[in-house]
């Protein structure tokens, strides 16, 4: 897929987590109105035993406020949701998720963090490329970007 | 040469469109506008009470960012991106209006080219100008518009440098040379082809194959100037013989002889104004700048060969309708 195309469907949000709290993350920067500006990371619901459990890496929950607006505030009442996977090809890259299947939208997020998730986050929302076909065209616009960005 | 506008219409039945990756533009009593924004943007048309909906633009420049070249992974890539977000099969949708055509590097400038590229008979011809330069022509008919124009000088002022760049890279093209866009707009596909024209179908090898000989036969069908052979010794150019070197050109267009129109207008003028014997005399002086002038069977700015080479290319070059990884035909039903 063509490098511009991509470039286009490519919105980078930053996420910091706030102190003193166990997965509660605040958006700090990057293009807002996407997300909601608070998330909650971590899987905090009981796990199944099934092997497709196992894999999941982390979850991401959140809720639009009543007077925020965002991209997915009509979808189930303001409540999203979604499991982040890891992407062995990439390993630079904590993991992929997809917003939001059950709705029929197949927006991809891709998680980058330098200190594994642990204080900080980097979102990288790709509208509609959350299928298995698309993937690996984001990965790789994604590293070049990544790339791109660390001189300055 | 390949596929650049397209609006393709679609029955929705009883599936929901998913207009969640779409932004919502305007609201019509009947409608509603989206868009999909990719390198650039694609129309979205909702039309709840009749259940149908319609997708306006250019998908090479939707996914390229240009329309130079697209190959038919980039429209698969585009309509697979457009229905995959819709939830639709868009391979089922008809064509409202489609357009066909390539471009050409031309060994001439292009305002040269399309000043001596007149009319298509039985078509409204219409020209277009940025200030006192020729910009394009088009041709009209009820079902298909032809239109030529200057490609170099649309690249040039709408292309981002980038873009232009990439054309450069990959396809070759070079800011000083002269590219002119041939492409066949075809109003009502239904009425040219007598029947719907359907996505799948337009995009299958065989209908590809027969756009592109109808683009080359509308092009030949456009009457060109260009003909007469300008005389190689100055003293053959005087300022009798350039007049007649432009009604020679425009002989065959409008149908007269220049001869017959020269000596009946002599005929007209009174004696009492001319005599027989100065009559005589101005017949002889044009009979020898007639002499001066010669003529070819084709204008010197006709590009068919071009043209042709072209189609031919575009034969040799693999199977471009197979989905090249699998060699699996790509338009499923």
């Amino acid at each position: 897929m063509n490098a511009r195309f991509i470039e286009n469907c490519h919105f980078p949000m930053i996420f910091e987590k706030k102190e003193g709290t166990k997965g509660s993350f605040y958006q700090s920067g990057g293009k807002g109105g996407i997300l909601p500006k608070r998330i909650s990371w971590g899987i905090f619901a009981q796990r199944k035993p099934s092997s497709q459990d196992s894999m999941k890496k982390n979850e991401i929950n959140a809720q639009y406020k009543r007077t925020e607006s965002g991209l997915y505030a009509g979808l189930n009442q303001g409540r999203i949701h979604s499991s982040i996977w890891g992407f062995p090809a990439f390993p630079e890259f904590y993991g992929y998720g997809i917003l939001d299947e059950r709705h029929g939208i197949f927006d991809l997020l891709i998680i980058y963090s330098e200190n594994q998730c642990l204080q900080s986050m980097e979102i990288h929302l790709f509208k509609g490329m959350g299928k298995p076909e698309l993937l690996e065209s984001a990965f790789i616009h994604l590293r070049n970007f990544q790339k791109n960005k660390k001189p300055q | 040469m390949n596929l650049d506008y397209i609006e393709i219409a679609k029955f929705t039945g009883k599936d929901k469109p998913n207009f969640h990756n779409l932004e919502r533009e305007a609201v019509y009593p009947n409608a509603e506008r989206f868009s999909f924004q990719g390198c650039n943007k694609i129309e979205v048309w909702n039309y709840p009470e009749i259940n149908q909906i319609k997708i306006k633009g250019s998908i090479p420049y939707f996914i390229n960012g240009h329309n130079y070249f697209s190959s038919l992974n980039d429209w698969k890539e585009g309509l697979d991106y457009i229905q995959g977000s819709l939830g639709l099969n868009l391979y089922s949708g008809w064509i409202e209006c489609f357009e066909f055509g390539t471009i050409q590097e031309i060994p001439f400038p292009p305002a040269s080219f399309l000043q001596n590229h007149i009319k298509i008979s039985g078509m409204e011809a219409k020209e277009f100008r940025k200030g006192n330069i020729l910009t394009g022509k088009e041709f009209l008919s009820p079902s298909i518009r032809l239109k030529i124009y200057d490609a170099g000088r649309n690249f040039k002022n709408k292309l981002d440098k980038g873009i232009q760049e990439e054309i450069s890279r990959l396809y070759g093209w070079e800011r000083e040379k002269h590219y002119i866009k041939i492409e066949s707009h075809y109003r009502k596909p239904e009425a040219h082809f007598r029947g719907n024209v359907y996505l799948a179908s337009l995009l299958s090898e065989e209908f590809q194959r027969q756009l592109q000989i109808n683009l080359l036969n509308q092009y030949q069908r456009i009457m060109k100037t260009g003909k007469a052979i300008i005389p190689e010794r100055k003293a053959d150019i005087n300022a009798g013989t350039l007049p007649l070197i432009i009604l020679k050109e425009l002989e065959g267009i409008h149908n007269f002889k220049t001869e017959e129109l020269l000596k009946a207008l002599l005929k007209e003028i009174p004696e009492g104004i001319l005599s027989p014997a100065d009559k005589k005399a101005r017949q002889r002086i044009l009979k020898e700048n007639l002499k001066k002038i010669r003529t070819s069977g084709e204008s010197e700015f006709d590009i068919s060969n071009l043209i042709k080479a072209k189609i031919n290319e575009a034969e040799k070059s693999s199977t471009p309708f197979l989905w090249e990884g699998k060699g699996e035909e790509i338009l499923s039903p």
